[in-house]
This record gives structure tokens, sequence and C-alpha cells, in this order.
């Protein structure tokens, strides 16, 4: 596998710049920008693999960078978040983030977490069933990593693509969180964490509604989620 | 009804009792030495006037029992109607005070146990109506204790959470070097320069923390100390100068104090040190390189205020900013390198309102910052 190119945005220099040694020797090729501005630019400029996202960055925040990059590009994003700050990895989540890595954390922990979602998505296209999936007016087309819902394409990203891969694979049956979390983030679900909830309203957001109003995606209760099937 | 209510009630209703039956007796007693008259002897005007002024109630002199015994007439002279009517009466206006009374009290008691649980924006505000009495005043007095006691401790809560977040700064880097340690151990040196490095930094915020605290807490500002303002200046220009020397940074310090040069402050000299100190690495940090950095000061012996004038040639600061830079943690958007919390200027603004000075920043008209300290102080001409 050719060296994956990742972009590391953070206001702390001297953080980056043991950050980058760090990842750069295990395997990465990255890139580094510690203004928020900056990072924005570079993101959309380039082809990366991956986005580190540090949330508390002075002028622009993290957040209204996250929400630049959504509006013209799906690269996955991992923020980094302050520890025990839930409102801003909801609200980073929710804006299109694909995991968060809370900050400080060990450089290990971070190389772990870019590289569980590098896996979970890219790993398509030698999975099995490279066949499209098609459940009520659902089609996945897990090879392009291309959703469509009615005819129409539907614009998700690499975490919810996953998510919503695993549900259609067993559309009809409950999917548990932690399968969910294994599956689209590529780690095991840790107590109290909402990421996969928050995930999932974002992409029933995205889907249309039963003709009765009822969601497609139904909360089974202690058991996890399960996508209609018609 | 709480028993406020029920005390003052019965009060209330006791003395007007005691009263009733008091006045009633009286009468009654009057009533029968008229009754008694004619047979003893007064003269018959007399009880002619008696007559005319009976006890309140319904007994009209022409109701009066002429005939019977003298016994006989003393009962039924015995004002029972007016005495149920007063006590009636009585038991209805004191149930109106101490309901008067209790009520407003009660309200407060409200108010107060909702704040002692935790609940600071309980106010009694126009609760009490348009009472204008001790009370109303006592509703004013705690809406004012709730309102000062939810701003400390907001103040407190945000400080708590800006400090936790800016030991995360170090913490990270410090996880950082570890983890790199621990990838390359060949090159521990380096990692373990490092580690000392935000150590060390992680040190130094928590004793401005701490300092912060203890000024904002008032300990420290025990007046006891004579202050020599000029000496004081000339001591951190020093060291200042000293210091921009060993960073290779080319700035030019001067100090021009020679109209403070008796003057003096009432104070604690290490913070008056202190606080002057971070204004001047503040300004030296943003002076341009081989820029210039003035210290002046100035006195007026009349009013007995004195003023230190600090001047960078820096880029100044955003007008929207300059009202918050002397609060803890902020960050301009100007400030590059993180070498500084934040709390420096927070400091010195502290230090010098508890020695009853203001310190104002404005931008200079051929740019840069002047920060202006201004002191109550001693200046023999």
């Amino acid at each position: 596998m050719s060296q994956s190119k990742i972009l590391l945005v953070d206001d702390d220099v001297e953080l980056l710049d043991m950050l980058r040694t760090y990842l750069a020797r295990d395997g990465f090729d990255v890139i580094v920008e510690s203004d928020a501005e900056a990072g924005v630019a570079a993101a959309l400029a380039g082809d990366f693999q991956l986005i580190v996202l540090d949330v508390m960055m002075p002028r622009l925040s993290g957040i209204d960078a996250l929400t630049q990059i959504r509006r013209a590009s799906r690269v996955p994003v991992l923020m980094l978040t302050a520890k025990g700050d839930e409102a801003d990895r909801i609200v980073g989540l929710e804006l299109g983030a694909d995991d968060y890595v809370p900050k400080p954390c060990a450089p290990r922990e971070l190389a772990a977490r870019v590289r569980a979602i590098l896996r979970r998505t890219q790993s398509n296209e030698t999975a099995d069933g490279d066949a499209a999936i098609e459940t009520g007016p659902l089609k996945l087309v897990p090879q392009q990593r291309r959703a469509e819902w009615d005819g129409r394409p539907l614009d998700l990203t690499s975490t919810e693509f996953n998510l919503l891969e695993a549900l259609a694979r067993n559309a009809g049956r409950p999917v548990s969180k932690e399968t969910l979390s294994e599956h689209a983030l590529g780690r095991p679900l840790t107590r109290f964490d909402r990421s996969i909830d928050v995930h999932m309203s974002s992409i029933r957001r995205k889907l249309g509604t039963l003709p009765d109003g009822r969601s497609w995606i139904q909360t089974v209760v202690r058991q996890g989620y399960q996508l209609v099937r018609e | 009804m709480g028993r406020l209510f029920w005390k003052f009630f019965f009060i209330l209703v006791l003395a007007q009792a005691t009263t009733i039956v008091g006045v009633s007796s009286a009468i009654w007693l009057r009533h029968r030495g008229a009754l008694e008259a004619p047979a003893s002897g007064p003269p018959p005007s007399a009880a002619r006037d008696e007559r005319d002024r009976p006890p309140p109630g319904e007994h009209r002199p022409g109701e009066r029992p002429r005939v019977g015994g003298p016994g006989r007439a003393l009962v039924l002279h015995f004002p029972i109607e007016p005495i149920i009517g007063g006590v009636l009466a009585s038991l209805a206006v004191a149930a109106l005070l101490a309901w008067y009374v209790s009520k407003p009290i009660r309200f407060l008691r409200g108010a107060f146990d909702a704040a002692a649980r935790g609940d600071l924006d309980a106010r009694i505000g126009s609760g009490l109506g348009g009472r204008r009495d001790e009370l109303a005043d006592l509703g004013r007095d705690f809406d004012r204790t709730a309102a000062q006691i939810k701003g400390l401790i907001e103040a407190q809560r945000r400080l708590l959470h800006d400090v936790s977040h800016e030991l995360r700064s170090p913490l990270a880097r410090l996880q950082a070097a570890v983890g790199l340690a621990r990838q390359h151990p060949d090159n521990i040196d380096g990692a373990m320069d490092r580690i000392d490095r935000e150590a060390e930094r992680m040190d130094r915020l928590v004793d401005e923390i701490l300092t912060l605290s203890r000024v904002e807490s008032g300990m420290s500002a025990q007046r006891n100390e004579t202050v020599e303002i000029a000496a004081l200046v000339r001591d951190v220009v020093e060291d200042a100068t000293f210091e921009a020397r060993a960073r290779a940074k080319a700035v030019t310090l001067d100090a021009d104090v020679a109209a403070l040069e008796t003057a003096s402050v009432k104070g604690n000299a290490q913070l008056l040190h202190r606080a002057l100190e971070n204004i001047v690495r503040n300004a030296m940090r943003h002076a341009t390189e081989g820029g210039k950095v003035v210290v002046a000061g100035t006195g007026d012996s009349a009013a007995g205020t004195l003023a230190i004038t600090v001047a960078d040639n820096g880029p100044g600061v955003p007008h929207s900013e300059l009202g918050s830079i002397f609060e803890p943690f902020f960050r301009g958007s100007g400030a590059k390198d993180g070498r500084g919390h934040g709390l420096g200027l927070a400091i010195a603004r502290r230090v010098i309102e508890a020695h009853g000075g203001r310190v104002e920043a404005a931008n200079r008209a051929q740019g840069g910052l002047l920060v202006t300290l201004r002191l109550p102080g001693s200046i023999p001409s």
C-alpha cells in the first residue's frame, strides 16, 4: 500500500512538529498547517486521504473549518477535541466529522485512529461483495462508494456510507451499536459514546421518511439500529 | 399558613381582646354607677349624661330596661354584643395584619430556598408588589446578593474551564514527546529536553494562576510597604533588557522616570514589580525586531496620582480587542507564539486595581500599543 497522505491542522506549532515526525516515522505522508484558513485551503486543494483537525483554534475555529471543508469535500475528517467537551464533539460529528480523538492523547492513539479510519474508508475496494446492494429505494455501490436514494445520488461522508452499508446488508434486522462502531469507525464502542447516534441522525436527515412518516432507520431499544425493509 | 402567621395572629388577637375586655369593663362599671345613681343620690343630670354616651353597639338609652331589680339590670347591661362585634373585628384585623407581614417573608423564604438549592437565578423582583418598606429592601438586597454570587461563580467556572484548557496544550506536547521517545529511543535526549520544557511551562502556568487567584481574593493587597516607584521601574527595565539580550531580540528599552524620582506608592512591592514586569514583557514581545519600548513616568503631586506608560512599536491591538486584553486567558488575534497564557496582563490589572489604581490600553497614532498605569501615591515636590 502506498503511503497515505494526511493533513494535520493545529495551531500549536511545536505539537504539530512532533506529531508530524511521529506519524512520518509511522509510515504516513504528513503535511501540516498551523492556520485554520490555510488548512481549509490545503484540504480542498490536495488529495488527502484523511484530515486531522484541531477544534480549538484561534481565529477560524476547527468547527468553522470543518463546515467549509464539508461544503466542498467528503474527505474523512478526524477531529481533535478537548477532553470532556461533549458539545464540541457532538457539533463536530453533526457537521460531518468522521470521528474524534480527545486531546491531549498519546501519539500512538492518534496514529491508531488514523489508521482505523483509513482502513474503513479504503477497504471496500478489496472487500467481499463488490456487487451493488439494493434495498427499498436505497442503492449502494461499495466499490465506487456511491449511494443512491430513489435514483438520486446521496451525499454521504465515508463513515455515514459505512454505517448505511452495514445496515443495508442486514436490512430488516437490527445491527448492534458495537458492530456499527467496529465497522464504520474501526474501533470498539466506548461507554457513553454517542458518536453512532449522532451519525445515525445525520443519515436519517439525508434519507426520506416512510409513507407513514416514520424514519427508514429505526432505533431498536438495547439492540441498535435497523433499516426498514419494504 | 406558617408559624409566623399564627404567632402574629395570636399576639394581635390577644392584645385586642385585652383592650376590648378592659374598655368594656370600664364602660360597664360606669354604667352600673349610673344605674345605681337614683338610689344613692348623684344628680340626675349626671346620669343623663352617661346615658347620652352609651357604649358602642346598638344599646339605645330607650331600650334600657327600667324595671326589675338592680341585679337583673346589671347582667343585662354587660355589653355582650359590642364585645362579640369587637372580637370579630379584631380577629379580622389580626388575620389581615399577620398575613400582611408573613406573606412577603414566605415569599422571601421561597427565594432563599431556591438559592440554597443552587438556583441563583431566583429573584424577588416585583414579587413583593409595590411595597416600599424594610421587607421590600430586604428583597432588593437578596436580588443584589444573588446576582453578585452568580457573577462570581460564573467567573470562577470560566477560570477553571480556561485553566484546564490551558494545561491541555503542554500536556499534549508532553505526551507527544513521550511518544516520540518511545518510537525512537536513540533520540531520547531531545525528547527529555522537551519534556523538561513542558513541565516548566505547566509549573509557570500554575504559579501564575495562583498569583491571580491570590490577588483576586485580596490577600496580598495589604498596603504596608512604601514602594519607591522610580527604583522599581529601573529594576524592571534592567531585567527586561537583560532578558531581551539573552533572547537575541534587538529591542531597545528606554526608561524616563525622572518625574517620579521622589514618588512612592503604598502597597506590595513584589506584586507591583510583577505587574509592571508583565506589561513591559508583553510590550517587548510585541515590539518589532529592532524596535523600541519606552517606559515613562509622570506625576501629579497636587492630585496625588502618578502614571507610568509603556509604549511599544508593534502592530497594536485591534480596536474591538482593546477592552479584553486584560481578561484572563484572553489571547488576541495577533498572538502567534504559544508562549503566553494570557495571564500576565490580567495579573497586572488585578494588582494595580488592588492598589486603588487603573490600567488602560490604547493604540498609538504612530503604531504600537500604549499601556498606562495610574496609581495613587505621594509625590513630594
